[in-house]
């Protein structure tokens, strides 16, 4: 009775222990069952049907509820009887969700859990492609890595194959990527076979077999470049020095260069023995932060080191750029003996950097004798004067450009008749001029019909715009001095914009140019204001009416308004702000959408009272009670 | 059978010894027990909306389970006159609660997929479980806490679930201690 008693002692007090320990606060209970088809892991953007079966004590439910990641579905679910429910999703997309379901039960407030489940889409894997099986030199492991391929979202494994191909021995490694393979376990010769088999829930496929002999797959151990070293000799240089702990003594080794600055590099392949110190002999350009990293291999072999850590120098301001050479370091003989194997197009890069040396210095004496000789010769002087003016155009050398000359206002002279009756009046662009631009009367064709489109153009648009307006203004347009002679054009401030020409087709139809002539009709205003720009008083083609008329029409455009043209840099901000029309709301003054201006909600929930005391359960059922309320 | 009895006794020890014994007469700061246990009051309810938006869930067996995780009730002379007489009583059943609601906190059921916030309420109530339950362990005196034991391996859908449970039944049990610490500041201090 005492045995029974003590044993019963020891299961309650398990029972105390076991609850303490993972007490109910921990535990899920499931009330029914839940399945997903066709499977809980399935193919990304299938299909698929979750249900839900109740089976409550003492409860038939009157509706039943299905959770996804916590959130309420409220769509597609489908009653199939009184305990079970479905629950169908079209095209399912998520690598992962939670789902659980849920039952109301009559005369109880709360919703009783059925059960949940964890689902999972994703894809089968790929082939795994470019299998790499390498030994890094005293790491006593081969390293096998591959290309798994797309992602597959869900869990996926790989399953690594060695098979010795001379005892036929095969070993298999489990991975999740890549495999570290310990040497030592590879006791079946040198040659191998391997290959990569990647399985998940929704398939498996297998990699090409690799065969591989282990004194191949060697990579020697790092290189590294210990430091650099200039040298100031009749033409300075500096010296990269670096070495390897390999025990392997033929390599292949790859030096590479650059400005630090530069993108491309400039590379030197040679080999070498690298139980010695190497150093490497450079010919750069002064002042200049140069990068440099080194990698080798197994002569003959097909895998590279790493590029060795990044290692910069800076050349001295006295340095020359030419080509570099390699030396290796004896230490016997403690001198420099050329021990490094170039390759050939190396050298014929420097021939080349040699003989374009060559040429610029031959130009350049070539090109200073003539000038010396042009300096001092008058004669030559002036007969070279004169073929150069019998050879450009007349008007470019006369002391006062004359338009006459121009070709394009010969062209215009044939083609209006109208401007050719206007010709003759000598056009002032003084002040009292402008004035008369405000006089003048548009008739109501010739204003713009797409005025509201250019208000809202771009403010690049609108910036040309204000330009344009500022030539136009009398306070801002440059007029040359009839006595400086040739001045610049300046039709740059006008691109020829097609919002002009649209706006106006009076002028356009009376120049009627054709349209192969440099296309006049497009480029009228254009044409005219590099007119505008030359000497007034050889401005003898264009009339005086033609011009204030076109003024007149870009003030009266609206785009910008005088205001804006009297101060030029308050114009600008202002032309800003007016290209939008006032009744809209302006996008730019709103520096944050509504939604985050609003959503900064707070919490106001109220904390129960510390002040008073009662038990911890009544808190609990108090909570509850909130809880349900808030549903 | 003495043998046995004896064995089974020692191995009762511990559990007894947690549950009952008077840890020494070392008062807490309660100043400052007070000040943390309010911003844990916080901190737990505003923890508890982030866990989604959640129904609580009725279950069969639930008066069960809650019967199973510490609570602070009349017996364990919580109230003022309790107390007054000796508040170790009440300090040590509210540390093994602190320790039952902070072990959980670092369970997976909390750090385990959906991952929540690295530095959001949670971990923020994780802390400050874990200061106050340093607040309440006199220096050089070890309070029992072996018996806390991680949580068995919850699945995703369950975390959900768990701890919409554990934060539910966390704010009830802080309500309760932060009022004890409140009447202690005021007339328990020295």
């Amino acid at each position: 009775m005492n045995h029974v008693t003590v044993q019963w002692d020891v299961v309650i007090a398990l029972y105390i222990f076991f609850n303490w320990c993972h007490g109910g606060i921990t535990n899920i209970n499931c009330s029914g069952h839940i399945w997903v088809e066709p499977a809980t892991i399935f193919k990304m953007g299938m299909n698929i049907s979750v249900y839900c079966q109740a089976a409550i004590k003492n409860c038939q439910p009157t509706k039943l509820y299905f959770y996804k990641s916590g959130i309420k579905e409220r769509f597609q679910i489908t009653r199939i009887n009184k305990t079970t429910a479905r629950l169908w999703y079209k095209n399912f997309t998520e690598p992962h969700a939670s789902m659980y379901c849920t039952a109301a039960c009559p005369g109880r407030s709360q919703e009783t859990l059925i059960c949940g489940e964890d689902i999972s889409s994703g894809y089968p894997p790929d082939v795994p492609d470019e299998v790499t099986c390498v030994i890094y030199e005293y790491s006593g492991n081969m390293t096998c890595t591959w290309k798994a391929g797309k992602p597959t979202y869900i869990n996926t494994k790989y399953v690594v194959y060695v098979k010795s191909l001379e005892t036929e021995e095969e070993q298999q490694y489990l991975t999740s990527g890549y495999i570290n393979i310990s040497t030592d376990s590879l006791q079946g010769g040198k040659n191998y076979l391997v290959w990569v088999q990647a399985a998940n829930a929704l398939g498996m496929e297998e990699s090409k077999h690799l065969q591989i002999h282990l004194d191949d797959i060697v990579i020697p151990s790092a290189s590294i470049i210990s430091k650099a070293e200039n040298i100031n000799a009749t033409v300075p240089k500096t010296i990269i020095y670096w070495n390897s702990q390999t025990t392997i003594e033929k390599v292949s080794c790859e030096m590479r260069y650059k400005a630090a600055t530069y993108q491309t590099w400039n590379v030197k392949e040679f080999d070498t023995n690298l139980t010695h110190e190497q150093q490497l002999e450079f010919y750069l350009e002064p002042n200049i932060k140069y990068v440099f990293q080194v990698r080798c291999q197994r002569t003959g072999k097909r895998y590279w080191q790493h590029w060795s850590s990044p290692f910069f120098h800076k050349t001295p301001e006295t340095v020359f750029q030419v080509m570099p050479k390699s030396f290796q370091h004896d230490t016997q003989n403690s001198g420099l003996v050329f021990a490094s194997i170039f390759k050939g197009h190396i050298t014929s890069d420097n021939r080349q950097d040699i003989g374009l040396l060559l040429g610029m210095i031959f130009f350049a004496v070539i090109l200073s004798v003539l000038s010396l000789t042009g300096i001092f010769n008058r004669s030559l002087r002036t007969g070279i004067k004169r073929r150069i003016l019998s050879l450009i155009p007349k008007w470019l050398h006369e002391d006062i450009p004359n338009i006459e000359n121009s070709n394009v206002v010969k062209m215009l002279q044939e083609k209006s008749e109208f401007m050719n009756s206007n010709s003759n009046e000598q056009v002032l662009y003084v002040d009292p001029v402008i004035t008369e631009i405000q006089e003048i009367f548009l008739p109501e064709e010739h204003k713009p019909t797409d005025y509201q489109k250019e208000k809202n153009a771009g403010s690049l648009e609108s910036r040309d715009c204000l330009q344009k307006s500022l030539f136009t203004d009398t306070t801002v347009v440059y007029i040359p001095d009839l006595n400086t002679g040739y001045k610049p054009q300046i039709s740059n401030f006008l691109p020829g914009g097609n919002h002009l020409s649209n706006n106006d087709e009076t002028p356009s139809s009376t120049l009627n140019p054709p349209v192969d002539s440099l296309d006049l009709e497009k480029n009228a205003r254009l044409k005219k204001y590099t007119n505008f720009a030359f000497s007034v008083s050889s401005m003898n083609l264009l009339s005086n009416t033609l011009l204030l008329e076109e003024l007149s029409l870009i003030l009266n455009q609206g785009e910008c308004s005088p205001a804006d043209i009297q101060n030029p840099i308050q114009g600008e901000t202002t032309m800003l702000v007016e290209n939008s029309s006032p009744n809209e709301t302006i996008p730019e003054q709103t520096l944050l959408p509504d939604e985050f201006v609003s959503c900064s909600g707070i919490m106001n929930e109220e904390l129960p009272s510390v002040n008073s005391y009662f038990p911890q359960n009544i808190l609990e059922s108090h909570f509850n009670r909130i809880s349900f309320l808030e549903k | 059978m003495l043998w046995s009895r004896a064995l089974i006794l020692l191995l009762l020890l511990p559990w007894t010894a947690q549950g009952q014994a008077v840890p020494g007469d070392s008062s807490p700061v309660w100043a400052q027990c007070q000040q943390l246990s309010q911003k844990l009051c916080m901190l737990a309810w505003n923890a508890h909306p982030l866990m989604g938006h959640m129904d609580l869930l009725g279950e069969d067996d639930d008066e069960e389970t809650t019967n199973e995780v510490p609570h602070i009730q009349c017996g364990d002379r919580c109230d003022p006159q309790g107390l007054r007489d000796n508040s170790q009583f009440c300090l040590q059943r509210i540390h093994q609660g602190l320790i039952f609601y902070e072990k959980l906190l670092g369970s997976d059921i909390f750090t385990g997929e959906p991952a929540l916030l690295p530095d959001g309420p949670v971990s923020q109530l994780h802390a400050s479980l874990l200061g106050l339950s340093q607040l309440l362990q006199p220096e050089g005196h070890q309070r029992e806490t072996q018996l806390t034991l991680s949580p068995r391996p919850s699945q995703p859908w369950q975390r959900l679930l768990l701890r919409f449970k554990i934060l539910r039944s966390l704010q009830a049990f802080v309500a309760v201690a932060a009022r004890v610490f409140a009447y202690g500041a005021a007339t328990l201090s020295p």
